[in-house]
Order: structure tokens, then sequence, then C-alpha cells
């Protein structure tokens, strides 16, 4: 298994996961993933981080239309953005959901999940991660 | 921050579109951009041998130095030609703000702004061709407007009947609008009724992909009276703004609140002199967040102005006129310049049918892109 996008996510050797960021010691912001510069201040004075792998839904929204001409996953599908502790947040796909028995409504917690997205030429697993609600 | 210079006035002198739509695959954006050279250059009253500076941009066309192609077609008599400027939705108001600011210090007199597209059908989504979110569904334009507008709902506590009705309106001006891609009026029920993209956003919110071409001769005001009668409309104000990081604490877009600032501060204006708008209403609530970011109407109250016919032709504050993007289309390296050519369309009085009334004399443009980009135009007729 590798990750899809190292500055955001580390897959560990015991196949685990963690979500990566920043906190920044000038401004003090907490940024999803590494970033060159803190994006909020331009600091270089940060420390990386990992953050929880429980968020809260800040915002969805359900498309409807397939985003490009070779879309394998489901349609309708769910976005999100993802709030973590200390207020860093991403956009990723709200995966296992029941759209006909679920009401999703801002604030709901969620869970960070690690899944496969394709396979490198070698057939080793890229993962990417999806927020799921709790069962 | 820029040093706050002195620059010379820079007038729009000559205005060409070739109409927004499909149009099948043997004419091309060559076919399109000549087209709307031509018609500017001669609206200009000038040849195109007067031009000292051409600039194209496109951000869809595989070619490249598409624009290069286009402009030889003209013949190349020794000028610096640029090939494409590109600042996704915002491409050819970016290379307005750069033209305006190579004549404002006086370097050059006469530059031509070329904007065109042949747009693939289908979603919009991020550059990234291989990226997580290609996997995810995550980087499609519309499912970011469809955050924006519930984002707008919660905050403001505003109905989707209010901001569908942008679409209504933007309709019915596009109808009238003989080079708009959409001349089709739809009631509030169908346009809520048409198919969901991006929930709470339905197809005939969001606008089309679309063919189409714009170029706008931009001129030194002390030497416009040379090549034509017709008023002069004058950039009194161009501002271009990137969205930072802290922007996401606010739902109303930070980056066109300072660009606008800028342009009207550059114009000497207020919000309150502003007659009419051309707004980026990629979907229905980009426009409401838009006037809202020019201060067209107080933060918050957007909505209610769509659904009280303020910003109708015949409203206290027109907005999109042309139809906008929902209705004329939006051809995406276009679009800047096409809404510049519309304002001085409206501040000539040329504007046809769907002339907002009242012989306006001030007009702003607000123009955004994808990555976080506003550009703000001020224009203002000199009497």
């Amino acid at each position: 298994m590798k990750s899809f996008k190292e500055s955001e996510l580390r897959i560990l050797p015991s196949g685990d996961f963690e979500l990566l960021g920043i906190r920044c010691k000038d401004c003090q912001e907490v940024v999803f993933g590494l970033h060159p510069l803190c994006p909020n201040c331009s600091s270089p004075e940060y420390e990386q981080i990992t953050l929880a792998k429980q968020g809260k839904i800040r915002n969805y929204t359900i498309l409807y239309v397939p985003p490009h001409g070779e879309w394998k996953g489901p349609v309708p599908y769910v976005i999100a953005e993802i709030e973590f502790p200390g207020g860093a947040s991403t956009t990723t796909q709200l995966v296992d959901i029941d759209l006909a028995d679920t009401r999703l409504e801002v604030g709901m917690p969620v869970e960070i999940e690690i899944r496969e997205a394709d396979k490198d030429e070698d057939g080793e697993s890229i993962m990417i991660y999806v927020a799921k609600l709790p069962s | 921050m820029a040093k706050k210079l002195k620059l010379r006035d820079v007038v729009v002198l000559g205005v060409g579109l070739h109409p927004f739509g499909r149009f099948p695959p043997e004419k091309t954006y060559m076919d399109l951009a000549k087209e709307a050279i031509s018609r500017a250059i001669e609206d200009a009253g000038i040849k195109w041998r007067d031009v000292q500076v051409a600039m194209y941009s496109h951000v869809r066309e595989q070619a490249s130095s598409a624009g290069l192609l286009v402009f030889q077609e003209f013949g190349s008599h020794g000028i610096p030609m640029i090939g494409n400027i590109e600042n996704a939705c915002s491409s050819s108001s970016t290379a307005v703000w750069l033209a305006t600011r190579l004549i404002g210090t006086g370097l050059y007199d006469i530059i031509l702004v070329a904007g065109a597209e042949k747009m693939p059908r289908g979603p919009l989504t991020s550059p990234l061709r291989y990226s997580p979110e290609r996997y995810l569904g995550t980087g499609v334009m519309m499912g970011l407007y469809a955050f924006m507008a519930r984002r707008y709902m919660r905050e403001y506590g505003a109905p989707i009947e209010a901001i569908a009705q942008v679409s209504v309106k933007n309709h019915r001006n596009g109808a009238i609008n003989p080079y708009a891609q959409y001349k089709k009026v739809f009631t509030l029920e169908e346009v809520l009724n048409s198919r969901m993209i991006a929930d709470p956003l339905t197809l005939y919110q969001c606008c089309p992909t679309s063919d189409g071409a714009a170029a706008l001769v931009l001129c030194a005001a002390d030497v416009a009276s040379k090549y034509t009668s017709k008023p002069l409309v004058r950039i009194a104000g161009s501002a271009l703004h990137i969205q930072k990081y802290s922007d996401r604490k606010k739902c109303i877009p930070q980056n066109t609140v300072r660009a606008a600032e800028e342009a009207y501060e550059q114009a000497g204006i207020s919000p309150k002199d502003v007659r009419l708008a051309e707004v980026h209403d990629a979907a229905t609530i980009g426009e409401i967040v838009q006037i809202e970011a020019l201060g067209l109407c107080p933060e918050g109250e957007g909505w209610k102005y769509t659904i009280e016919g303020k910003t109708e032709i015949n409203g206290v504050i027109p907005v999109n006129p042309s139809g906008g993007l929902q209705a004329q289309g939006h051809p995406l390296g276009a679009t800047g310049a096409r809404q510049i050519a519309e304002i001085t369309l409206h501040l000539r009085g040329e504007a046809g049918e769907r002339q907002v009334p009242g012989n306006p004399k001030v007009g702003v443009t607000e123009c955004a892109g994808f990555g976080g980009v506003s550009t703000v135009h001020v224009l203002v007729r000199q009497d």
C-alpha cells in the first residue's frame, strides 16, 4: 500500500495510516496537509502534526452527475468538507451512504478511512482517504 | 502592494463579439476569434497595423500558441504578441488588467485583447489529470458552488427559490441578447424542477459549456479621439485579487471585496454610483454573493434584491443584462472581455433591446476564477 498524496496521507508499515497537517508557530493556524510554508501567513516556522481520524461535516452536497468519463464511483455521490479538531479541514467523498435512508446534516461526526483508488504498475495499491458516518 | 502611480487614462475604443453557443467542429476557435477581433478593430475605427501589443486568452484549447496562430492571420507587423494569458475563468479580464497598466504607464497607446474558447461538453473539474480529486469526484466546479449555496442559505436564511430566481432573470435577459447561447425563457418552477446537478443547484442554475469569442481594443484616452467619434468609455478602475487562506472564514468572496475596494478607489467612486453590473454567475449563487462583495447591496441581502426585482434590467441596480454566464454562455477565455464589452455597449447606449435605461454612466464587471482569482473593472463614460 502507498499513499496517493503523501503530503496529506501517510501509510504506515503496519497498514494503518496518518493524516498529516501543520501547526504554524507564528500564526498558530492548524492546516490540513504539508505545505512549503504556512498557507495562512507564509511562515517557515511550523511543526508537522498528525490529525485526528474523526471530524465533523462542515458542508456537503450530493452530486448527480459523474465528474468525468472514466468515473467508476457511485452516482449520485456525496462530497463533504470535513473539519478536524483544531480547525484544519479538507474535502473528500462521504462513502457508503444509503441516501434514501440518511438525513445528512452539518455538524454530523464522521470517521476517516482509507480506500484503494488505483494500482500502480507493480500492482501495489494506491490509497486515498474518505469519510464515513459512524456505524 | 502596487505603488500608487498617476497613470494615463485608458479607454475601451472598440468591442467585438462572436455569438456564444455551440458550433460544429469545422468552425474552429480561430474562426470565432477572427470574427470577434475583426469586429473590435472595425468598432474602434483603427487598422490592424495600429495595434501595438496583442494579447490572447484561452483555457481549454490544447494547441500551444493558440493565440499567435490567430493573430498571424491578420499579419505580424513586428509588435509583441502573447499567445495565452491564462487565469482560469478570469483569463481575458486578467489580460485587460495587464493592458491597462501597459497603456497607463505610457509604454503603448493601443492594445488588443482577445479571448476565445471551444469547450468540451461535461462538468468542469480540477485541472489535475491524475489526482485523488479525480477518484473522489471532489474537484467539480458545481460541487464547489453547491457548497457556497448551502452555506449562504444557512448563514443568511435564503430560500433556494430566491437563488434560482437569478436564472429566471438572466435567461429572460439572454432571450433578448443576439449574442447569447440560450434564448429561452424559464419559469421559476422550470428552473427548480430541472435535473439536479449538485444539490441544491439544478441544471438551469448552472452555466453551460460554450464556444465563443470576445475582443477589445484598449487605447490611451489622449489619442482616442483620432480614431472614433463614439462616446469614450474609460477603464477607471482595474484590480485583481486572490483569495487568502483566511478568507474561508467568510461566505462572501473577500477577493472580490478587496478588488472592488481598490477599483472604486482608483475610479474615485463608491458602489452607490454604479448603475449596472456584469458579474460571474457560473452558478446562480455566484451572482448573489458577488453583488454583495461588490457592495451593490448590503451583505446577506443579495437574495432579497433578486426576488424584489432590483437586479432586473429595469431595477435599481441591473445585474447581468446580457443574460450573464447563465444564458449568454461561458467560453472561459472569452468571458472577462465579453463582460467589459457588454458594459461598454450599455454606457454608449448601443445595447439594443436589453439596454439598461436611464443613460447609465458607470458600470462594473466582476470575473471570478478557479484558484481564487477575482478581477474587478469599473467603467465610466467620459462626457
